[in-house]
């Protein structure tokens, strides 16, 4: 999911910190990001990342890249500027994610304050308890306050707070477990990796044939709004190959979200269970070997799939499925993808929409007869020649 | 909200079947040059026609889903159709309607209300077990007196419901009708100036009805319902505008059409979520509703593209006889997909939706066009394993050739597990690169044994094909041939001995691996029989010797042949001797004589001695 990061440029962001007096909450700031900058460019490497700061203004310091490096850069060029207007903040956020990415991806915004919640009228606690301020986009509301549990602010910003991500429906606060320092800012940074930005690790198997992979961005537990039963289905970790169709009989089926597979094999060994000649694989040159020398399972997935046009069908949890496939981004690059398909609910005659693949299959071997479309279901009906 | 059931109550009589509706256009021509006097159809044909339209774009869109119902209201009260997918569709329909008799008698409406409410209250074949809401709507087509008659229909009706859930939940039979939309339809005669009904619309909350009525010239009821099912069903037109065909008298020239389609408005709402200001809604003439306008792209759509798509719902075709419908529909059956094209603000245009037709029936996708977070992704190959180059392509492409999937059918038990189970037969001990495997580099030698050795069970025939493959090889190793290992780097330094030993190490391996069944265990024993038998060859005399036996027969054997009679052994003469012999005494009857004697010299002329004994004593 893209990330947009806000981070208060205001004036009260100077103030020094009471228990780690070196440093100011700004600094503090700029130390959490870096820290969470590095933690994407090892982990999430796809991720999209923008960097923006406000005051009495909200400005965009980098547009939604990867070149982590480069934010990490510009954030050293942030300076403080006057007060901090967050119902300016937040409204023109919300139009910038907007004109970005539109409605479809929900993004993820980490607000990095001090807590501060402006003056009178104009303060968001007035404006809460009069019902003028609601969210018009749908993202996911990350606050973090660098707040010190000895300030007078401290109970009334955390509830605030509190109450706007209620009224955003997704997100979480995240403040310093105990007092303000360098120590406790980390680990709060550190939280929020954990919690929002921990990549998916599993593994693809196909037969006696597998390998760990990473899927990216991670699959989110998919949530069925039908309207007798509101469930969340997550995905298990395993992506279990059952069986191959052409991508013509296949038909684009509509599908929940999309993610990219990237092969991780483990460092050193081959993981292809059934090589012949393991013994063979000298382990004192593990260190050095490149990883683009040791045999994946995906690259050799990708290119038959390609070769043949045809996808992987693949049981992802119970009864959840997916499609993999091979995808050219242009002409040149090309990846192995995954795509959900929509948990079938038989009970939910309000779901009209047409979920063909019944799923249970079995398999026919090319000597059977050619597959063509039945008037059934959407799917297929074996011609016996 | 979509009701799964609907019952259209249609008023058979007198007045609507006797009345004139609408007047159908003629062209007459009369040798007199008077104009002949205009046909009508009367309003019983309109409203049929009317509803048969209704039901037939439900039908489309929503085939298991929503089901509706006929009751005629007349003298004999006909029920046409029943809650189970069979008999939803047009022909069955129109074949039971065939069976209406002439009307005699004034609207009985009335009295086919507990028939209807009976029907409601059973539960459609996707109803069946569980508790649902028994959401419906029945919908009242007649031509009424006046308001006060349409007041009347309306109480008995909100009576005989809540009758009705009082003997379901005392009896325990049947669905309680939770919500009930009632419709009064009002069909009148283009010639009436005014309608004797006013239209009104109003809620009972207690009673859970919503009641609305609607006064329509008969000559206006097709257009009227169209616009009733878009709003009953949550549906939108869209006009596929653009779209090239040719005229049959001019076939070098092409001209555009325009073919309008139904479809729910779910497809269009997808979209709104993401950039659908430029969008462009008209109205259609004569009609009361909005049509979206989308281009058609010219198709080149490859069919090895997978779109990533939100959404797919059915559509109907609006004017399904058109030769510009039918023309698109053929199109589409034919297997090719359609791109639709949406204008966007700035003057650019951005593929929006796909028709593409499934298993029959024509489906709108609708495509994903927003920014996506995989924008420009690194190549696989330019991660991990995307340098090797030696990667067993062609042989994978096999394997998900034989393991492709198909639909289940209810013979299969556990369909899941059996293709599982097949394709880790196939992926057993598997190499996916050539560069480390034997058997990968002597493919060509090896011919169907991998083939055959992935299957459950083998016949006699291929297990001798599995046994030849071995003997093929051994005979290669016998006569000293090179095997076709240059791929494998780590084989460039070892001697050829090593080579045919790596290839049977391997094959010991894939063998064991793949021991599933008794004729897996003896291409097994036939390996390792070979191999122990060349393992002493080759450590008595240290070099391979030429073996002057051809390599097709089988390996000798260790112990000579030794026939023995007794503990004696006997000569080759004689034991065959002794078989014929054998064999030449089961075809006759052995003589009585020889049988007496036994074993030695049979005597003859035994009794001669006794014969010359008593003479001689006489």
């Amino acid at each position: 999911m893209p990330t947009l990061a806000v981070l208060d440029a205001s004036l009260s962001m100077l103030v020094t910190a009471s228990k780690e007096p070196g440093e100011t909450k700004l600094s503090l700031a700029l130390q959490g990001l870096k820290k969470f900058l590095t933690h994407i460019s090892q982990c999430n490497k796809l991720e999209l990342l923008s960097l923006a700061a406000f005051s009495s203004s909200f400005d965009v310091v980098f547009p939604f890249s990867r070149d982590y490096d480069g934010i990490k850069r510009h954030l050293e060029t942030i300076e403080p500027c006057d007060v901090s207007c967050i119902s300016v903040a937040l409204s023109r956020l919300q139009s910038y994610i907007y004109h970005e990415w539109g409605h479809a991806e929900n993004c993820q915004v980490i607000f990095i304050t001090d807590g501060s919640l402006g003056f009178g009228r104009n303060s968001m606690v007035a404006k809460l308890a009069s019902n003028q301020f609601s969210f018009n986009e749908s993202f996911c509301f990350i606050p973090v306050l660098l707040i010190d549990p000895s300030e007078v602010t401290y109970a009334t910003s955390i509830r605030t707070y509190n109450r706007m991500v209620e009224l955003a429906g997704q997100g979480a606060v995240f403040s310093p477990n105990g007092d303000l320092t360098i120590d406790t800012v980390m680990s709060m940074f550190h939280r929020i990796c954990e919690v929002y930005y921990a990549p998916f690790t599993g593994t693809i198997t196909c037969g006696c044939l597998s390998e760990t992979i990473s899927l990216c961005p991670p699959p989110q537990p998919a949530v069925l709004s039908s309207d007798t039963v509101g469930r969340s289905l997550q995905m298990s970790s395993n992506l279990k190959v059952i069986g191959f169709v052409q991508l013509a009989d296949l038909g684009n089926p509509p599908l929940l979200s999309r993610h990219l597979i990237v092969p991780r094999p483990e460092s050193g060994l081959s993981v292809v269970p059934g090589d012949a000649l393991k013994s063979e694989a000298s382990t004192d040159e593990d260190l050095s070997i490149d990883e683009g020398k040791i045999p994946s399972f995906c690259v050799l997935l990708h290119a038959s799939l390609k070769v043949k046009n045809m996808a992987a069908f693949c049981q992802v949890a119970d009864d959840r499925f997916g499609v993999i496939f091979s995808r050219a981004d242009n002409k040149k690059k090309s990846n192995l993808m995954l795509g959900l398909l929509e948990p079938d609910v038989p009970d939910d005659v309000q779901m009209i929409m047409y979920h063909q693949f019944n799923f249970f299959f079995y398999q026919v071997t090319n000597n059977i007869g050619c597959l063509s479309p039945s008037r059934n279901t959407y799917g297929f009906q074996l011609l016996k020649t | 909200m979509s009701k799964a059931k609907t019952i259209f109550l249609l008023d058979h009589s007198t007045k609507t079947a006797l009345n004139p509706g609408s007047l159908v256009d003629l062209e007459t021509r009369s040798r007199t040059g008077i104009p002949t006097e205009n046909v009508a159809k009367p309003v019983w044909t309109c409203m049929l026609e009317a509803c048969l339209e209704y039901s037939r774009i439900v039908w489309d869109i929503y085939p298991n889903h929503c089901f509706i119902r006929y009751i005629i209201c007349d003298d004999d009260a006909l029920e046409i159709g029943l809650w189970d997918t069979a008999s939803q569709n047009v022909n069955h329909f129109m074949n039971l309607l065939s069976s209406v008799r002439s009307a005699s008698s004034d609207s009985m409406i009335g009295r086919c209300i507990p028939a209807a409410l009976d029907s409601l209250s059973e539960p459609t074949e996707n109803e069946k077990g569980g508790k649902i809401k028994n959401e419906c709507r029945l919908i009242c087509i007649g031509s009424f007196n006046d308001d006060k008659h349409v007041r009347n229909l309306e109480v008995m009706c909100q009576e005989l419901l809540n009758q009705k859930n009082r003997d379901i939940i005392t009896s325990g039979k049947g669905l309680a009708i939770t919500c009930l939309s009632i419709i009064f339809l009002n069909v009148y005669p283009d010639h009436f100036q005014v309608s004797k009904v006013s239209e009104m619309l109003c809620v009972d909350q207690s009673l859970q009805t919503y009641t609305d009525v609607y006064s329509v010239r008969a000559g206006n009821l097709s257009n009227f319902m169209t616009a009733l099912v878009l709003k009953h069903y949550n549906l939108t037109s869209t006009t596929v505008t653009g779209i090239p065909m040719k005229e049959e008298q001019n076939a070098s020239s092409s001209a555009n059409y325009d073919v309008e389609i139904f479809h729910p408005s779910a497809a269009m709402e997808e979209l709104i979520r993401g950039d659908v200001a430029g969008l462009v809604y008209a109205v259609k003439e004569g009609c009361e509703y909005r049509t979206a306008t989308l281009k058609w792209n010219t198709p080149r759509v490859s069919i090895n593209d997978l779109w990533y798509c939100s959404s797919a719902y059915r559509i109907a075709a609006v004017d399904v006889n058109s030769r510009p419908s039918s023309c698109l529909t053929n199109f589409l059956l034919g297997g090719r997909s359609v791109m639709l094209e949406m204008p966007k603000p700035g003057g650019s245009k951005m593929l929006s939706h796909m028709l593409s037709s499934h298993g029959g029936e024509i489906f709108i996708h609708t495509l994903v066009t927003t920014r996506s977070i995989l924008e420009d992704p690194p190549s696989i190959s330019e991660g991990a394993g995307g340098k090797v180059s030696d990667y067993r392509i062609d042989a994978f492409a096999e394997i998900m050739k034989s393991c492709r999937l198909a639909p289940f059918s209810s013979v299969e038990k556990e369909p899941l597990s059996k293709a599982y189970n097949k394709i880790e037969r196939y992926t057993t001990f598997w190499p996916i690169t050539s560069s480390k495997s034997y058997m990968a580099a002597c493919q060509n030698i090896m011919g169907i044994f991998p083939n055959v050795i992935v299957k459950e069970n083998l016949s006699e025939e291929e297990v001798n094909q599995c046994k030849q493959v071995i003997y093929n090889f051994m005979g290669m190793e016998n006569r000293g041939d090179p095997l076709p290992v240059s791929n494998i780097t780590s084989a460039r330094s070892k001697k050829r001995e090593e080579h045919y030993k790596n290839l049977f190490t391997e094959l010991e391996q894939y063998l064991r691996a793949h021991c599933r069944s008794k004729q897996h265990h003896r291409v097994l024993d036939c390996l390792l029989e070979c191999r122990s038998l060349a393992g002493e060859k080759i450590d008595e005399k240290g070099v391979i010797r030429a073996n002057t036996d051809s390599p097709a027969s089988p390996p000798l054997a260790k112990k000579a042949f030794a026939v023995t009679q007794g503990d004696k052994p006997i000569s080759l003469y004689d034991y065959w001797l002794k078989n014929v012999i054998e064999e030449q005494s089961n075809r006759r009857v052995e003589l009585v004589g020889r049988i007496k004697a036994g074993e030695g010299i049979a005597k003859l002329y035994q009794n001669l001695e006794s014969e010359r004994n008593l003479v001689s004593q006489l």
